[in-house]
C-alpha cells in the first residue's frame, strides 16, 4: 500500500506547532496557564504517538520506505526526510517516553514547571522525531542542535547551583561535538559535492581511502561523544544528576541514544566494509564503554549518578551491536544489528522507568543519598514504588523474563557465533556487575529500616508518578514475554537498514536538474 | 592558492581556541568556543571558494549559455549561515550560564574560592563528587583501622 509521504513531517511539525502554541498562552505562568500548556502538551504528544504508530505500521509492518522531498525539490538539492522501520520504531518510543515523562513531571515538579516546562520538552521532541528522519547530514545537524538547545535549557531550568555547573559542562563539551559533527559536514560537502545520504552512499563507494577513514573517525568521535562512547562520555555524568528528575529520566532515555541512532544509520549506509574492517576497535570501544560505565556506577553514591553511569555501560551493548552488525557465522547477517536494535528498544524504555521510578524514590525521601539509613524503608512506604523499580532494576540487569534477558541473549549469541570470545566474556562480567549494582541500590535504597529522616520538600503525587513508570514496566515485560514479533519487528529494521540499494533507490538521488513542469507527480 | 590560505586560516584558528578552551577561566573557555565554531564556518567556507571568482549570480540573462563552470558555489555560505545563527545562540546561552554562576557566587552560595575556576565547587575530582559520593570508601578505611587497632592492643 503507498502512503502519502507527507505524513513525515508531521512528528516534526506538529511538536513545533504544539510548543508555539503552548507558548502563547504565557507571558506569565501562573498555575492555571501551566495547566493549559500541560494539556496542549498532552495533546500533542498522543497525537504524535498515533502518528508515530502509524508510520511504525506502514514501515516495519509492510516492509517498506517512505520518503518525503521537501517543496518537491529532487533528491540531493532539496530537504529529505525518510523514514524506513529503524525511524519508524524510534519515533515510537520516542513518542511513548514523552508521553510518559510528561504524565510523570505533572506529578512531580515543583516550581520549575511554570518556566515554560511543557514548551521546553516539546521543542526536545521536535529535535528528537527530526533526527530521526532526516535524510541529509546538514538537516542532521540542524535537528541535532534543536535537541540540544532545547536539552541544555531544561538541563539548567530553575539556575540551581548544581544545574549551572552540570549545565555549563553540558552545553561546552556537547557543542564541541557539534562543531565537530559540522567540520565532517564541511569535509564532506567539499570533497564529494553531495550532503544527501542516499547520494553520498553511492559516491562514498568511489571516494579515496584517506577520505572515507577521516569522514568516518570524524563521524564516530562527533556522534560517538553524544552517545557516551568510552574516551568521550565525561559530559554525561557531570549533569544528568544536576536537573528535576523528570528532566534527567527523559534525557538517559532519549538523548545518547539519538547518537547511537546517529551511528546505526551511518556506518551500515556509508562505509559498511569498514564495519568489518574496524570491527576490532568497535568492539574494544564497547568493551571499554560498558567496563567503564559500570565501575563508574560501582563508585558513586546517590540514586541517579549510579543510574547516569549505567545510561553509559548500557551505550556499550548497543555499540558491540553495531561492531558484531555483520558478522555472521551459522546465524543470518544482519542479527548482530536486529540484536542491537532490539537492545536500544529495551534500553530505552527501561532506563526511563528505573530513572522515573530511582527519581520519585529521591523526592519522596528528600535525598538520593545510598549512605545506610538515609532512603531505606521504602519498601514499607511506597510499596508500589519499590515494586516497579525492583522489576525495572532487574530487567536492567537481565534477568528473564524482561526485555533485558531478551536483548542481552541475543548479542550474547551473536557474539559467540561470530567467535568474538572475549567480548562476550565482558558482556556477561559487565552483567554481572550491573546485577551487583542493582542488589546494592535496592538494599541501601529500598530495603532495611529508614534511620535518618530527611523532610522532602514536596511530595509527589503518587499515582501520576508511578502509572507512567508502571506503564513502561509493562512494555518491557510485554516485550520479554512476547518477544518474537517484537524481535521480527527489529530484524525487519536491522535488514532496512543494511540494505543500501533500496535506501537509495527510496530516494533516488539524481544528478539531473529538470526545470519546473517537466516533472510527474 | 587561496585553498592555501583558508588552510593555514582555519589551522590557526583552530589552534588558538583549542589553546584557550583548555584555560580555566571560564571567559578564555567562552571565547575558545567562540573561535572554534568560527574556525569550522571557516573551513566550511572554505569548500566553496576556488579559483573560479563569479558569484553565482546572472547579469546578462540572454548570454548565459548554460556553462556553470565559473560560478562558486553558493551552497557552503548557506549552511554556514545557519550555522552562525546556531552558534550565536549557544554562545548567548553559555553567558547568560555564566552570568549566572556570577551571581550565585556572589550570593555566596557556591564554595568557590576564586570566580574564574569553572570546577572549583568540587575540586577533587572529575566525577562532580562530593562528600557523601565516597562515604562508603572512608567506611572501608575507618574498618581497617579499627581492625588494625584491635590487632595491635592484642
Amino acid at each position: 500500500m503507498d502512503v502519502n509521504a507527507n505524513w513525515l513531517s508531521v512528528p516534526i511539525v506538529l511538536p513545533l506547532i504544539g510548543a508555539a502554541v503552548a507558548l502563547l498562552v504565557s507571558s506569565r505562568v501562573t498555575p492555571k496557564q501551566t495547566r493549559t500548556q500541560r494539556n496542549i502538551a498532552l495533546v500533542t504528544s498522543v497525537t504524535n504517538l498515533f502518528v508515530a504508530l502509524f508510520l511504525l505500521w506502514q514501515t516495519a509492518g509492510q516492509d517498506q520506505r517512505v520518503a518525503l522531498q521537501i517543496g518537491l525539490w529532487p533528491a540531493p538539492f532539496g530537504i529529505t526526510l525518510v523514514a524506513d522501520a529503524f525511524s519508524a520504531i524510534m519515533l515510537t518510543l520516542t513518542g511513548l517516553l514523552m508521553l510518559c515523562v510528561m504524565v510523570y513531571a505533572a506529578g512531580t515538579l515543583d516550581e520549575r514547571e511554570g518556566l515554560n516546562f511543557y514548551p521546553l520538552l516539546l521543542f526536545l521532541l521536535m529535535g528528537v522525531n527530526g533526527a530521526f528522519v532526516a535524510g541529509d547530514l546538514f538537516n542532521l545537524y540542524v535537528f541535532f542542535e534543536v535537541l540540544l538547545m532545547a536539552s541544555f535549557v531544561l538541563l539548567s531550568l530553575g539556575g540551581r547551583p548544581g544545574q549551572v555547573n552540570g549545565g555549563l559542562r553540558y552545553v561546552l563539551l556537547n557543542l564541541m561535538a557539534s562543531t565537530i559533527f559540522l567540520a565532517v559536514t564541511g569535509v564532506v560537502y567539499g570533497t564529494l559535492g553531495t550532503l544527501n545520504l542516499a547520494h553520498l552512499a553511492q559516491r562514498m563507494d568511489a571516494a579515496p581511502d584517506s577520505l572515507r577513514v577521516v569522514v568516518a573517525g570524524m563521524l564516530l568521535v562527533a556522534y560517538g561523544s553524544k552517545a557516551g562512547i568510552f574516551p568521550l562520555f565525561f559530559w554525561l555524568p557531570a549533569s544528568y544528576h544536576t536537573p528535576h528528575p523528570a528532566v534527567t529520566a527523559i534525557f538517559g532515555g532519549l538523548l545518547t541514544k539519538v547518537g547511537i541512532y546517529a551511528l546505526f544509520r551511518m556506518y551500515p549506509l556509508l562505509f559498511p566494509d569498514l564495519l568489518t574492517q574496524w570491527q576490532p576497535l568497535i568492539l574494544s570501544i564497547a568493551a571499554l564503554t560498558m567496563l567503564v560505565g559500570v565501575f563508574g556506577a560501582m563508585a558513586v553514591n546517590t540514586i541517579r549518578r549510579v543510574l547516569s553511569f549505567h545510561v553509559i555501560s548500557q551505550v556499550g551493548y548497543m555499540v558491540m551491536g553495531l561492531g558484531l552488525a555483520l558478522s555472521g557465522n551459522q546465524l543470518a547477517a544482519g542479527f548482530g544489528m536486529a540484536a542491537g536494535i532490539f537492545y536500544i528498544v529495551h534500553h530505552m524504555i527501561v532506563k526511563t522507568a528505573l530513572l522515573m521510578a530511582g527519581g520519585a524514590a529521591e523526592l519522596t525521601v528528600g535525598t538520593g543519598r545510598l549512605k545506610r539509613g538515609y532512603l531505606g524503608g521504602l519498601v514499607k512506604r511506597s510499596p508500589v514504588l519499590a515494586g516497579v523499580f525492583f522489576v525495572a532494576a532487574f530487567s536492567l540487569a537481565g534477568v528473564p523474563p524482561s526485555s533485558g534477558f531478551i536483548s542481552k541473549l541475543g548479542l550474547l549469541q551473536v557474539a559467540l557465533d561470530a567467535q568474538q570470545w572475549w567480548i562476550a566474556g565482558v558482556s556477561l562480567l559487565v552483567s554481572l556487575l550491573t546485577l551487583m549494582s542493582m542488589i546494592r541500590l535496592w538494599q541501601k535504597g529500598f530495603a532495611g529500616p529508614q534511620e535518618d529522616v530527611v523532610a522532602p520538600l514536596r511530595r509527589p503525587n503518587l499515582r501520576l508518578t508511578v502509572a507512567p513508570i508502571a506503564l513502561l514496566v509493562a512494555v518491557s515485560l510485554a516485550i520479554g514475554v512476547f518477544s518474537g514479533p517484537f524481535f521480527e519487528w527489529s530484524s525487519v529494521a536491522a535488514r532496512q537498514v543494511l540494505d543500501r540499494q533500496g535506501y537509495i533507490s527510496t530516494v533516488a538521488p539524481t544528478d539531473q536538474i529538470l526545470p519546473i513542469g517537466e516533472q510527474s507527480h | 592558492m587561496i585553498a592555501l590560505v583558508f588552510a593555514i586560516l582555519v589551522a590557526v584558528l583552530m589552534g588558538t581556541a583549542i589553546y584557550l578552551i583548555l584555560q580555566r577561566n571560564p571567559m578564555r573557555m567562552l571565547l575558545g568556543l567562540g573561535l572554534f565554531t568560527h574556525a569550522v564556518n571557516m573551513l566550511v567556507f572554505g569548500t566553496s571558494v576556488s579559483d573560479r571568482g563569479q558569484p553565482p549570480v546572472l547579469l546578462d540573462k540572454a548570454a548565459f549559455d548554460g556553462d556553470i563552470s565559473q560560478f562558486v558555489d553558493p551552497l557552503p555560505q548557506a549552511l554556514i549561515l545557519t550555522a552562525i545563527v546556531i552558534s550565536f545562540g549557544i554562545v548567548a546561552f553559555i553567558i547568560a550560564l555564566l552570568h549566572r554562576r556570577h551571581t550565585l557566587d556572589l550570593a555566596g552560595e557556591n564554595c568557590t574560592d576564586r570566580v574564574d575556576d569553572p570546577f572549583a565547587h568540587e575540586p577533587r575530582s572529575q566525577l562532580d563528587a562530593v562528600d557523601e559520593d565516597y562515604e562508603w570508601l572512608e567506611d572501608v578505611v575507618l574498618q581497617r583501622n579499627v581492625e588494625r587497632q584491635t590487632k595491635e592492643s592484642s
